[in-house]
């Protein structure tokens, strides 16, 4: 088996172009974007259940990270410090504007169809049944399992206990066993 | 992680098999090994969750796209800014019982792993949220209710922090715990400042130049809540509150509102004074508050004769003058005429206040007063300002003479008190001639009026006059010269309550550049050529402000700078503010210049100069869909009413005289934006199409569409209060810049937006 994933590690960046991005310039901004917007996408995908919504956090994400870096104190990885923000992002539009489409995770030719010989369900159907966990349940299953996250981060991301973030991750994985294994 | 022991009696949760597989095998917990090896249930879960991450692992990250980059980095280009939180409210809709989980076991034979069986067990479930005992502000309490309801959350809430004090009334020395529970907007860091404007009984209406100080320092005690003390000095009766942090980067005064303390009356009721100074406070930014607050007034203190003064104030303001407030208006002045007739020993104050408020409900009762006041208290406010009326309007109406004026005046001013200076130095200017005034007369009356308005408008604006004067004209610049270094190093003693120090600077810079151009025209008229220029571009260098343009564009002419002067002829024609007939000389003037092609290159440039400068003060924030009623009873959602690019939303009142008042200027400027796409709608805050409404609508021929804000949800939604408001969604709904009352302003910001959008 492969174990659940850890936060992968990039490269630190260089202080020099974090400087660079506070102070403006779209050039440095535009390199952060192309290393790090893939990975963020991501996950804003997953919490939100449609592109479209996620594209537009991880735009605000970016459209407002030259002012938020100022607050970067470069104490853990970047990603990760971008991570958080993406997600803070994206659960304050799941909740207080919720999702404008619900239906994008059906128009996933972007998915490769993998099979799987245990379940026998595609990767579609995996992205489908993750988006159907109730909000508060999939966020952490998607910090916890997806984004490699600990349960004391998740809950001070999410500002719950961190007993509450492992019955919420028991529970997405008991919802999402009921529907794949079906 | 659960201990090992604990494990022997029952099944582990996902979450803890999780945790297991995550760990590497050499390390992996021993109880939970033998467990899964002789348990068939945790054996399948444990096989479940392996494959499932197998699954998880594959998926995929897909490359960004270029579209969203383009479009992320445009935004930045046309100077959207979006605030990136710091930390969100507690994901928490659906709240679990932490006690019941804290050991997260579950026994497979007593809790059933069907979800539905999760939601049906009662003893589970139970609310985090715990209900403040003081909230100090509507808006908390209705964020609170919102989500006992299950209303979805709105932006300003989470942005917006909780600020629970042990008291809103303090007595005298009494000390003030608070506790701040911290929204979006602040963050988590370790400390947090509590600033106040504090107010004094002789605090004058209006909040320029109140004292801001910082009252308590908030310390972090767990997750984001915030706790600190604080005790007002026993001069202060009202206080403004709003929470920064150190650097003062994000201010939290819960959407211009703030949180607000008044110094209470041994019986725990608000002093007459402290309630003075709200209404004092309110002045300006909350026309419905202020009203709410003199009926406070009255009813705690009916036979205050100062409550009776606001009350018909507001009314008056308010348009809420009707026969029957009239009929009680005189009935009280007969009361506090009859009462104040009485006394044998009576203050200059109570004199002065019983003729102000006389004069309009009885004019027998009034000249009785007025006798008295000139005759028993003549320094007092109100006689000062009285004898400075009978200068200007016996003296000076009927001879016309200035210098006669002025020397009535100059024997006023020892009698004049401070809260008065203001009013009668600028009277007195009015007086002095621009070009021919006695020069010692104009630097008199000058200083008199910067020591009691040091505002930099005020201080430029009498710069400018200095400069006039032959005498004083090295003395202007001087004094501009000054403005500019003052306003370059006032972060701390000017920054407002619930400013940001990038706020404030962009304040201060607009005062700075408007100093820069007043003193570039004077160095140009001096000769000095270089240093008018150098001191114009820096004047212009930033901002949108017309008038900095056309002083630019004078001066430039006259120094032969033909290349500035076309820029800001550009930048003039496509001011959304300049009238056909300037707007055509501007083009006139360019395509002489350089040619009609060349010049309309340079107004395409300065279209985007506009968007971009302008969009540098807009700071989007998410709206929640909210549901509007249309006066004939059909609803509708905001959504559905946005234009494709830009729409103005005003917040109106037909209680309230200002925003009636602007409902014309309302539609002009709704009939010249339409013609660009924008779109204006209105909300009247009323619940019901009343006849009132229908007759206002009808006498002022308002054709603009009027939703109405039936329990108040839009005016909760965008954090509005006091009208008239006005607001600039984007084409999603989101507010791009708040609440203003200034038209102008608006037009210039749906003219920024619409061509950023485009």
């Amino acid at each position: 088996m492969t174990a659940p994933t850890s936060p992968r590690r990039v490269t630190e960046h260089p202080t020099h172009l974090i400087d660079r991005v506070r102070a403006g310039d779209p050039h440095a901004l535009g390199q952060l974007y192309d290393e790090f917007a893939p990975r963020l996408l991501r996950v804003a995908r997953q919490l939100l259940g449609s592109r479209e919504d996620a594209e537009d956090a991880v735009h605000d994400m970016f459209v407002g990270l030259p002012e938020a870096l100022r607050r970067y104190e470069e104490h853990g990885t970047l990603r990760a410090w971008l991570t958080t923000r993406t997600v803070r992002l994206a659960l304050m539009r799941l909740r207080s504007a919720k999702r404008r489409r619900e239906d994008t995770l059906a128009d996933t030719d972007h998915v490769a169809h993998y099979a799987s010989a245990d379940f026998g369900i595609g990767m579609a159907d995996l992205e489908r049944a993750i988006a159907a966990l109730p909000d508060t349940l999939r966020a952490v299953f998607v910090l916890r399992q997806i984004e490699g996250l600990s349960h004391p981060e998740i809950a001070t991301l999410l500002g719950i206990s961190e007993g509450n973030s492992r019955v919420r991750h028991t529970r997405a994985l008991e919802h999402l066993r009921a529907r794949i294994t079906r | 992680m659960t201990t090992p022991t604990a494990l022997h009696a029952a099944h582990p949760s996902m979450a803890t098999w999780h945790d297991y597989l995550s760990t590497p095998i050499a390390l992996r917990d021993r109880a939970l090994t033998d467990h899964v090896q002789r348990c068939v249930e945790c054996e399948s879960a444990v096989r479940y969750l392996s494959e499932l991450q197998v699954l998880v692992d594959q998926l995929p990250i897909n490359p960004a796209p270029s579209g969203l980059r383009e479009r992320m980095l445009a935004s930045r280009a046309a100077g959207v800014r979006v605030l990136v939180p710091e930390h969100i409210d507690a994901f928490d809709n659906e709240s679990f019982d932490e006690a019941s989980f804290d050991d997260e076991i579950f026994d497979h034979n007593t809790t059933s792993s069907s979800p539905a069986a999760h939601h049906a067990a009662p003893f589970l479930w139970r609310t985090r949220w715990r209900i403040p005992t003081t909230i100090a502000a509507g808006i908390a309490a209705w964020t609170v209710m919102s989500l006992v309801s299950g209303t979805p959350v709105i932006e300003a809430g989470m942005i917006s922090g909780t600020l629970t004090l042990s008291t809103t009334l303090p007595k005298a020395g009494e000390a003030v715990t608070v506790r701040y529970n911290a929204g979006a907007l602040l963050g988590r860091p370790a400390v947090l400042r509590l600033r106040a404007r504090i107010r004094t009984v002789q605090g004058e209406s209006y909040n320029v130049g109140v004292p801001v100080v910082e009252i308590a320092t908030l310390q972090r005690t767990t997750g984001n809540e915030y706790t600190g003390r604080f005790t007002l000095p026993d001069s202060v009766v009202f206080a403004a509150l709003a929470v920064e942090d150190t650097a003062a980067a994000a201010v939290d005064d819960l959407g211009g509102r703030a949180w607000e303390v008044m110094r209470a009356a041994p019986n725990g009721e608000p002093l007459l004074s402290a309630l003075d100074q709200r209404s004092n406070d309110l002045m300006g930014r909350g026309w419905e508050e202020g009203l709410a607050t003199t009926r406070r007034m009255i009813q705690l203190y009916p036979d205050s004769l100062a409550a009776w003064t606001w009350l018909r104030a507001f009314e008056s303001w308010m348009s809420l003058e009707t026969d029957s407030t009239r009929a009680a208006h005189r009935r009280a002045s007969a009361m506090f005429d009859a009462r104040h007739r009485a006394l044998r020993d009576i203050a200059p104050a109570v004199i002065g206040r019983t003729f102000w408020y006389t004069r309009i409900t009885d004019s027998t009762a009034s000249a009785y007063w007025r006798e008295r006041l000139l005759r028993e208290a003549p320094t007092q406010s109100f006689a000062a300002q009285e004898r400075m009326n009978q200068i200007f309007s016996k003296q000076f109406s009927v001879r016309l003479d200035t210098i006669t004026a002025l020397a009535a005046l100059d024997a006023l001013w020892p009698d004049v008190s401070a809260d008065r200076a203001q009013q009668i130095a600028s009277a007195a200017l009015t007086l002095l001639p621009s070009l021919s005034a006695d020069a010692a007369d104009l630097l008199r009356w000058s200083d008199r009026l910067l020591a009691a308005d040091s505002s930099p408008n005020t201080s430029i604006r009498l710069a400018v006059r200095l400069l006039k004067s032959p005498t004083w004209r090295n003395e202007g610049k001087r004094r501009l010269r000054a403005e500019i270094a003052r306003l370059a190093r006032a972060r701390t003693q000017l920054r407002l309550l619930g400013e940001s120090h990038a706020e404030q600077e962009v304040r201060l810079a607009g005062s700075q550049r408007l100093a820069l151009a007043q003193l570039g025209r004077a160095l140009a008229d001096d000769g000095a050529h270089r240093a008018a220029l150098d001191t114009l571009a820096l004047a212009s260098a930033a901002g949108w402000d017309i008038n900095v343009f056309n002083t630019v564009r004078e001066t430039s002419l006259r120094v032969s700078d033909s290349t500035t002067a076309r820029i800001m002829s550009a930048r003039i024609a496509v001011d959304p503010g300049t009238g056909t007939a300037r707007r055509d000389s501007m083009h006139a003037f360019g395509a002489a210049q350089m040619g009609a092609t060349a010049f309309a290159q340079l107004v395409r440039n300065a279209q985007r100069d506009l968007s971009t400068r302008v969009m540098v003060g807009a700071k989007r924030r998410v709206l929640p869909d909210i549901t509007l009623r249309g006066i004939d009873g059909t609803g509708a959602s905001l959504r559905s009413l946005l234009a494709p690019h830009v729409t103005v939303v005003v917040f109106w009142s037909i209680d309230c005289g200002p925003a009636v008042d602007a409902l014309a200027e309302i539609q002009a400027a709704a009939k010249t934006l339409a013609t660009r796409g924008i779109r204006t709608i209105t909300i009247a805050e009323q619940a019901q199409p009343t006849p009132a409404l229908r007759d206002l609508l009808r006498t002022k021929a308002f054709t603009l569409p009027v939703y109405l804000d039936a329990g108040g949800t839009a005016g909760k939604a965008f954090n509005n209060w006091g009208t008239p408001s006005m607001y600039l969604l984007d084409a999603k709904g989101n507010v791009m810049f708040s609440s203003t009352s200034d038209m102008a302003s608006v037009v210039l910001r749906a003219e920024a937006m619409a061509f950023g959008a485009k």
